[in-house]
């Protein structure tokens, strides 16, 4: 047999299961009504448009986090070198609860937000 | 689109786009989640063509991108595998059933989605190509290839 011959037999074969596999009926559906799915996507659609304003700002927070986190790393630097002992243990445990403070209000924010 | 039109739309394309979805997706669990996330996303999408034949490619294109998503999904989760299609209640013979539905399963998922579109849907090779995200000239050979490997699997 040719190969055009073959690929045409194969094509035939195919064509006959695929339409008998198609005529199988679908498992029962538990699709929503259009109604209910019309007014979901019109809820999504609205909380889209509220959320546009405050994109930049989402998109923004990781930034401000990390300008926020190296500037109190760098100010603790800063402090440490200039300043006696004891009060540069100070502004180390400061800077590093600040820090924490930064991290964890962060994450409880975005927690509340979603 | 107003709600008459998506509900004159959804009667048209309910019924193939879930059929599309419950035969190449193999799991019967996600086929209703996928072709309503599919519908939201239609819905929710900007510069929508009014046009039904347009919207229609779109809605298979948003069901094929959301199956790959359930794929590599799977690949990451080792506890869902990818299975071959379950059998339907409501078709005449079980067993006759059961072994389409095994014989569908032992493609590949886009193997499954290339032979539907091509065979059940009447896709072209650039419908296909546009609704499953690959090169116009790669839909030949791919195609060419899940053809052979079912027309092994049947004879």
């Amino acid at each position: 047999m040719t190969t055009e011959g073959r690929i045409d037999r194969e094509d035939a074969v195919v064509r006959q299961w695929m339409e008998a596999f198609a005529a199988v009926p679908p498992p029962e559906s538990r699709l929503p009504e259009p109604q209910l799915l019309w007014w979901k996507a019109e809820l999504l659609r609205r909380w889209d448009e509220e959320r546009k304003p405050i994109a930049p700002i989402d998109s923004a927070e990781p930034i401000t986090v990390t300008i926020g986190i190296i500037g109190a790393v760098v100010l603790m630097l800063t402090l440490w070198q200039s300043a006696p002992g004891p009060t540069a243990t100070l502004i180390f445990a400061t800077v590093v609860g600040l820090v924490a403070l930064i991290g964890v209000g962060t994450m409880v924010v975005r927690q509340l937000r979603h | 689109m107003n709600e008459a039109s998506f509900q004159s739309f959804y009667a048209t394309t309910a019924r193939p786009l879930r059929a599309y979805v419950a035969r190449t997706l193999g799991d019967l669990g996600r086929v209703d989640d996928i072709v309503q996330e599919t519908y939201l996303r239609l819905l929710r999408a900007d510069n929508v063509p009014d046009d039904s034949v347009q919207m229609r490619k779109i809605a298979f294109r948003i069901a094929s991108n959301l199956m790959a998503d359930e794929w590599r999904r799977r690949k990451r989760s080792p506890l869902q595998t990818d299975t071959a299609p379950e059998p339907s209640d409501a078709a005449p013979d079980p067993a006759l059933r059961l072994d389409m539905m095994r014989v569908f399963g032992e493609l590949k998922p886009q193997q499954r989605q290339l032979l539907w579109l091509s065979y059940v849907e009447g896709a072209d090779h650039r419908e296909i190509a546009a609704a499953l995200g690959v090169r116009e000239g790669s839909v030949r050979v791919l195609l060419h290839r899940a053809r052979r490997k079912l027309a092994s699997l049947l004879t």
